[in-house]
């Protein structure tokens, strides 16, 4: 990880109100930034900067929120996502749509200035309560769910270090880590949670399964003629669905049936 | 509240499943019979230097199996048994009577009848497993019947009377199973239409229960961000839109006030939290009234009995005012987050720290970390100076200590001061 000289970086802001976006461009400007761009949306914003600062309540009819995040990353930009109001799933939606970070827009500009440089550097940005949920979805996967239990104990250290307000430095040195280490632990840590929100996550044709049964009520012969599939498809897609829902959350139980397991996902429907 | 579905068994996919499956099942049965009972008419071909009129039996034979397959053919496109296939099969069964019995002399009539005797039961047998009225199936055997003794006519052996049996006996059987088993299905596919409708009800009321939490907590934060923008945002804006001086009072002001609103708006979206996280956030408001920026990491779910909680939070509430006050340090986190089986609450500042050892314990904190210690828990201090301080407060329902490093996570440099100890 190393850091280039802000004069050789290119920022972008996507923000929708316009006293916040010239607020952050006037910011990002007197650090220092080469260059600085600023649009009200995803689409309107040109190039690809190397790092973007990514509201994620943009107009309706915009891309927004984890799909502006996956946008941005599809371009090669390094995004950090922003935002006034964002819970545990927001934040880690974003987390799992490739940000780099996430800044609340309460922070002091200073700390938003070290995150653009840790993020352009190729570091991540967590702040406490990210890392507090991070935290707590490695303790709710358990052991075996990163490489090896030395590594889950490591991701949980750097985790609750971060959560508790102490910075990466800081922990490589009361640990007596090489300097980076905490760095790199908190990377694996991040990869692995996407590699697990990604099997938590129902695929597109099991979304249209949930929606069936769990939102509209429909029973699985119906499902099966309304997609096109057999019976045992749709069944296999509600199986599959509700392992991944135990997944997420172990502690709801096997016993839940899978109808009842996509009327719970139903409720993350749009 | 979630949604859950009714007890009880998934609603059917649809009506009448079972008689449908009852009715293939006894067109199964009826067709196997059909085609079955024809291996009896190539019997008699073997004795055929026996018969006076050999092709007839041929004949007879070649007819039967020709009708038994279109039987089968049609019964199982239509999935039941027609009633004009029954005819047809009635009608080709007094055929096979009145024509396979001229194969032979009159004499000898009666051996080559017993060969015909299962196909001819089985036409009873189809008329008994099918749908047609009653009078008509008692019509179809009585003509099957006549069939038969015109056909054995002029010698009528003394079996006469127990094959006359046999084809009542078949039709009272067949008409028996199927109406049983019909009106079982019926029954059933009834009840199951019952159980979808009462199953449908009930999800509709529970939907409509959810419907109406749901509108009762929107009611309910809704007020709640009244109150806050009413009481707290709008006079702030009013004062600036006065135009009154910005002062370092005002600015402050007006960061505490937005940094309370956030905390607010994020409570309302983070649903039913422990309580120690909504205590938590009071005192969080509580440490900016005194000039403190706090970041905040609330993410336990550990819920520790009510007593333990309150004797936390107010460690955690002394903690934080021992930062505003000495640590020299505009910001500090407060993390409350489940560790070492348990709950754990930290507060963290980056300001000028303390030597512990030179430092006299007293004051609130001393008191609120005594009542943590009375309840089981565990507070440890740890500062040096130049590296800020951490206060953090873990209680676990075994009383087991906070290990060296949460689950692994190490602690920074300084030194350790019992519970009662290091009131900055």
């Amino acid at each position: 990880m190393s850091a280039r000289p802000r004069s050789t970086l290119t920022v972008g802001v996507v923000e929708d109100h316009p006293i916040t976006r010239q607020g952050l461009l006037a910011a990002l400007a007197a650090a220092g930034f080469g260059a600085v761009a600023a649009a009200e949306s995803v689409e309107a914003l040109p190039g690809a900067p190397d790092v973007v600062l990514c509201d994620l309540s943009l107009p309706p009819g915009r891309v927004q929120g984890a799909a502006a995040v996956e946008a941005l990353v599809g371009r090669g930009c390094q995004v950090i996502a922003f935002s006034a109001l964002a819970g545990a799933a927001a934040q880690l939606g974003v987390l799992a749509a490739g940000a780099r970070g996430f800044v609340p827009k309460a922070s002091q500009v200073p700390a938003l200035l070290d995150a653009v440089d840790r993020v352009a550097a190729g570091g991540l940005w967590v702040e406490p309560q990210l890392a507090g949920w991070l935290l707590q979805d490695v303790q709710d996967a358990g052991p075996g769910a990163a490489a090896g239990e030395a590594g889950r104990r490591a991701q949980v250290s750097v985790l609750a270090a971060l959560a508790q307000g102490d910075r990466l430095e800081e922990h490589d040195r009361h640990r007596h880590w090489p300097p980076g280490t905490s760095a790199a632990v908190l990377a694996e840590a991040v990869a692995a949670f996407r590699a697990r929100d990604g099997r938590r996550r129902p695929s597109p044709r099991e979304w249209e399964v949930i929606d069936c049964i769990g939102r509209r009520g429909m029973g699985v012969r119906q499902t099966a003629e309304a997609l096109g599939v057999s019976e045992s498809t749709v069944r296999t897609h509600l199986q599959a669905v509700k392992e991944k829902y135990l997944r997420r959350d172990p502690q709801a139980g096997a016993a839940l049936t899978p109808k009842t397991v996509a009327t719970l996902w139903a409720a993350e429907l749009p | 509240m979630a949604l859950d579905e009714p007890a009880g068994p998934a609603p059917p996919d649809g009506a009448a499943r079972l008689a449908g499956e009852v009715e293939r099942r006894l067109v199964e049965m009826v067709t196997l019979v059909r085609l079955g009972t024809c291996a009896f008419l190539l019997l008699p071909l073997a004795k055929w230097d026996r018969l006076d009129r050999p092709w007839i039996a041929a004949v007879v034979a070649a007819v039967a199996v020709a009708e038994a397959s279109w039987f089968a053919v049609v019964t199982r496109r239509r999935g039941t048994v027609p009633r004009h296939v029954v005819l047809v099969d009635v009608a080709c069964c007094v055929l096979v009577m009145g024509l396979g019995s001229r194969a032979v002399g009159a004499a000898d009539r009666n051996v080559v009848m017993t060969e015909l005797i299962p196909y001819s039961l089985g036409g009873s047998a189809a008329v008994g497993l099918s749908t047609i009225p009653a009078r008509t199936a008692a019509v179809a055997v009585g003509v099957m019947m006549v069939a038969w003794v015109a056909s054995l006519a002029p010698v009528l052996p003394p079996k006469t009377l127990s094959d006359l049996l046999g084809f009542v006996l078949w039709v009272v059987i067949g008409r028996v199973i199927s109406t049983g088993w019909r009106r079982l299905a019926r029954t059933a596919d009834q009840a199951r239409a019952e159980a979808d409708r009462a199953w449908h009800a009930l999800a509709g009321q529970q939907r409509l229960a959810a419907e109406a939490e749901r509108r009762r907590q929107l009611a309910d934060h809704r007020e709640a961000l009244h109150r806050e923008v009413h009481d707290f945002l709008l006079p702030v804006v009013e004062h600036v839109a006065a135009s009154r001086p910005s002062t370092p009072e005002v600015v402050d002001w007006a960061g505490r006030t937005a940094r309370r609103a956030r905390r607010q708006l994020e409570h309302e979206l983070g649903g039913s939290a422990p309580p120690v996280l909504a205590r938590l956030a009071d005192v969080v408001t509580a440490a900016e009234a005194q000039g403190l920026r706090v970041r905040t990491s609330l993410a336990a779910r550990y819920r520790p009995p009510l007593p333990v909680v309150e004797a936390m939070v107010a460690a955690a509430a002394e903690a934080l005012t021992n930062a505003a006050k000495h640590a020299a340090s505009p910001d500090a986190v407060l993390a409350a987050l489940d560790l070492d089986g348990g709950l754990q609450i930290t507060v963290r500042d980056h300001g000028r720290g303390f030597d512990p050892e030179r430092v006299t314990p007293g004051g609130g904190l001393a008191r609120s970390f005594a009542a943590v210690r009375s309840r089981g828990g565990r507070v440890r201090v740890e500062s040096a100076p130049g590296e800020g301080t951490r206060v953090s407060i873990h209680w676990a329902p075994d009383g087991a200590a906070a290990r060296d490093g949460a689950d692994g996570a190490t602690a920074p440099d300084g030194a350790t001061v019992p519970a009662a100890g290091g009131d900055t």
